[in-house]
């Protein structure tokens, strides 16, 4: 679960923050009341960089950069960022390494927010002052950091072999980069392998990630997300909703949880009714499931419906949505809307919302892969009204919003069941056995 | 001697604003832009302490704890600057006071005062959506030139409302937008970089963003962001274009004057005696819309 401060204490902690650095020269310390709040969420993202430490004056306002982007706060992350590169200068060599860093984090931050153009010239201004450094001085943090950063971007705007190209720079200096970013960088490219249909080296690339990753580290749900892509893709779909789940148990930043959850309901709108079952039972015996049936006479499968529909409802309100993963989330949820088949009016009356905010975002930010996904989505939906619906019995629980379930869903509403492709090297068996191995079979 | 006091302690306010005149100079020569007249609004003993040390002989101060002297302190000082201690959130009453003093009067900088044992973050924010535009913390031990500062950057960043108020400025979104970024920065001369990272752009984004939106050059814009800051000043009373001068980082009244004339064809003198925002503003409509066709033509 998502715990944090609320929007307030960020926006309030933020403009400490930024008078703070407007009235320094030099870098100055967090003003005291925010070091307490942002050391505690700093400690649920990944470590930013492989040379600065946290504890150091400059690590720590990284890190609260970093907060504030993780949780939508883009403009505030940038003028803090703008500020600190302002402050570092470039004085020595040591100063022009960091004041690449700082760039290449300029460069995430429009990434994050959508502004891809802008993030690339951020990104190639700090590739070029890595080219002014010694080149292991580079390679320690800003050069992977760009280059990551070009690399994810490119896979954003569905360019893969630019995307392929940056990566595979990245692994001929592999052995030589810190594990904050060669980890990543296994993730991005498991994810172009499967985009390109190579399953076989997304997993080997995804193994990698894991074997890596200790168990607690905070960027194991990401990880599991990738996993259950890959999973799904070889029609291993309750697997692959488990992980799902597993991630989003586990996620603890808004833009994890939104790409665990987006996937979750979309995978929930392909399952067959005794999939559905199935995954509802094992659903049931979670801390989610097992507070549902506390509160309502109802069956697994309502449970399932109800606590996806719900979150998907509550989670609008959540910090952090870059908008790519706003698109995820709305994407599953639609996919998961028409499935049900439903004439829930609370739910059904935010589909065309949903469909017209995809189509503003995927157009603003040219996100062309997900423009395809909303020509196709607004077909499905069409269907899907024009399909004869069964009421049931209102799963109701207080609050507004009211799931009407069809048990009688058509089959043309199903997902077309994928055949798996052959995967030369990894046999159903040995997927199988690294499945359990990470304890998601039961 | 500064008192808190009630309405009709006039004369001590008018010592101190002579005292402060002589000082105005003094804060030329800074060349920091001030509020004309700070309002320190129901401030604890410590932080009125600092405040008073921190400004003795630059700008005048008072000190009330009354919401009526407050207003009427707001409503006579054209160019006053709000310093009040940011309350905790739980104290209703007392946040919803100081927000909506700043939405009567949203032309006077605010700048909050955070306590550790009084102040929350949440209620920053709140002040911060009605425009509290710094926040300096009591317990850093209050620096003289941290309090200073910070007063003159909120002060300058009320100009872009400020001059949209006064001119009635009609220029299409996109010019509004590096415009007004342009005008909270114009009290200094105004680098590229500056002005992009104030629009929160890369340079060559904001070179195209200009091309995109038929605009003139980012450096035409900053041009006349400083013109418009320069006939705001003209318009005050006994201020000398000397004075301008130093206060906007000319290095000399010349080359003010070089300025004036490039971008109105007039003299500091003349364009003073001609109500000279709202003629900078009209001329600054009629450039644009110039600047606009003529990218069209080149189209």
């Amino acid at each position: 679960m998502i715990t944090g401060p609320n929007s307030d204490q960020l926006a309030g902690a933020a403009l400490l923050l930024r008078t703070a650095l407007r009235t320094a020269r030099e870098v100055p310390p967090l003003p005291p009341v925010t070091v307490h709040m942002f050391r505690a969420l700093a400690s649920t993202l990944p470590p930013q960089s492989a040379t600065i430490s946290r504890r150091s004056r400059l690590g720590q306002w990284i890190d609260a950069a970093a907060v504030l982007e993780a949780y939508g706060f883009w403009d505030d992350a940038w003028d803090i960022l703008w500020a600190l590169r302002e402050r570092i200068g470039r004085p020595t060599s040591r100063a022009q390494s960091r004041w690449a860093f700082v760039t290449a984090r300029l460069g995430r931050v429009c990434r994050l927010a959508g502004r891809l153009d802008d993030a690339e010239l951020f990104y190639r201004d700090a590739m070029l002052e890595c080219s002014r450094l010694p080149e292991e001085q580079g390679w320690r943090d800003a050069k992977p950091h760009a280059l990551l950063g070009l690399c994810i971007l490119n896979v954003g705007r569905g360019n893969y072999p630019a995307a392929e190209r940056f990566g595979k720079t990245m692994m001929r200096f592999e052995k030589c980069i810190d594990d904050v970013y060669r980890i990543p960088t296994y993730l991005v490219l498991s994810m172009i392998a499967r985009k390109r249909g190579d399953r076989a080296r997304s997993l080997a690339f995804l193994w990698k990630a894991l074997d890596t990753l200790p168990p607690s580290d905070t960027r194991r749900p990401e990880a599991l997300i990738a996993l259950a892509e890959v999973a799904e893709e070889l029609d291993y779909k309750i697997p692959a909703a488990r992980a799902r789940l597993a991630a989003l148990a586990a996620a603890r930043t808004p833009r994890i949880a939104a790409a665990a959850l987006g996937g979750l309901l979309g995978l929930l709108a392909t399952l067959s009714a005794h999939e559905l079952e199935e995954f509802a039972s094992a659903f049931s015996r979670s801390a989610w499931g097992q507070a549902l049936s506390a509160s309502a006479d109802t069956t697994p499968t309502k449970n399932l419906l109800l606590f996806a529909t719900r979150r998907w409802l509550s989670s609008r309100s959540e910090l952090g949505f870059s908008p790519h993963d706003e698109i995820v989330l709305l994407s599953g949820a639609v996919r998961l809307t028409c499935t049900l088949g439903h004439n829930a009016i609370a739910v059904d009356s935010d589909v065309d919302h949903a469909l017209a905010r995809m189509t503003v975002l995927a157009n603003v930010h040219s996100f062309h892969e997900r423009q395809f996904e909303v020509e196709t989505l607004r077909r499905l939906v069409s269907e899907t009204r024009a399909q004869a619906l069964h009421v049931i019995p209102e799963v109701g629980d207080g609050h507004t919003h009211t799931i009407v379930v069809s048990d009688d869903r058509s089959s043309s509403m199903l997902a077309q069941s994928r055949v798996p492709r052959a995967v030369s090297r990894l046999t159903a068996t040995s997927f199988r056995e690294r499945i359990h191995h990470l304890r998601l079979l039961r | 001697m500064l008192t808190t006091s009630g309405i009709g302690k006039d004369s001590e306010h008018q010592r101190q604003v002579h005292a402060a005149q002589a000082g105005l100079s003094s804060s030329s020569r800074l060349r920091a832009a001030m509020p004309d007249t700070v309002i320190a609004f129901r401030l604890s003993r410590s932080v009125q302490d600092t405040l008073r040390e921190s400004l003795s002989g630059i700008v005048p101060v008072r000190f009330t704890a009354e919401v009526e002297e407050c207003q009427w302190l707001l409503e006579r000082h054209r160019s006053a600057a709000l310093v009040v201690e940011v309350p905790s959130a739980h104290a209703r009453n007392e946040l919803d006071l100081l927000m909506q003093l700043r939405r009567r009067f949203p032309f006077a900088s605010m700048t909050g005062v955070f306590s550790e044992c009084s102040s929350d973050l949440t209620a920053v924010a709140r002040l911060g959506s009605v425009g509290l535009l710094d926040v300096i913390s009591s317990e850093l031990t209050l620096k003289k030139d941290q309090v200073r500062t910070s007063l003159s950057r909120s002060h300058m960043e009320t100009f872009p409302s400020r001059i949209w108020r006064l001119t009635a400025l009609s220029i299409s979104e996109a010019a509004t937008t590096l415009l007004r970024a342009a005008l909270s920065l114009a009290h200094h001369p105004i680098s590229l970089p500056r002005l992009s990272s104030a629009a929160r752009l890369h340079e060559r984004t904001l070179r195209k963003y200009c091309t995109t939106h038929a605009l003139p050059s980012p450096q035409w814009i900053i041009g006349w962001a400083r013109m418009l800051i320069i006939a705001y000043y003209l318009e005050e009373h006994g201020r000398s274009v000397q004075s301008i001068a130093n206060l906007l980082g000319f290095s000399s009244s010349a080359l003010l004057a070089n300025h004036v004339r490039r971008y109105t064809g007039q003299t500091a003198t003349s364009l003073r005696q001609r109500k000279p925002l709202h003629t900078v503003a009209r001329l600054l409509e009629a450039a644009f819309i110039s600047a606009a066709q003529s990218q069209s033509a080149k189209i």
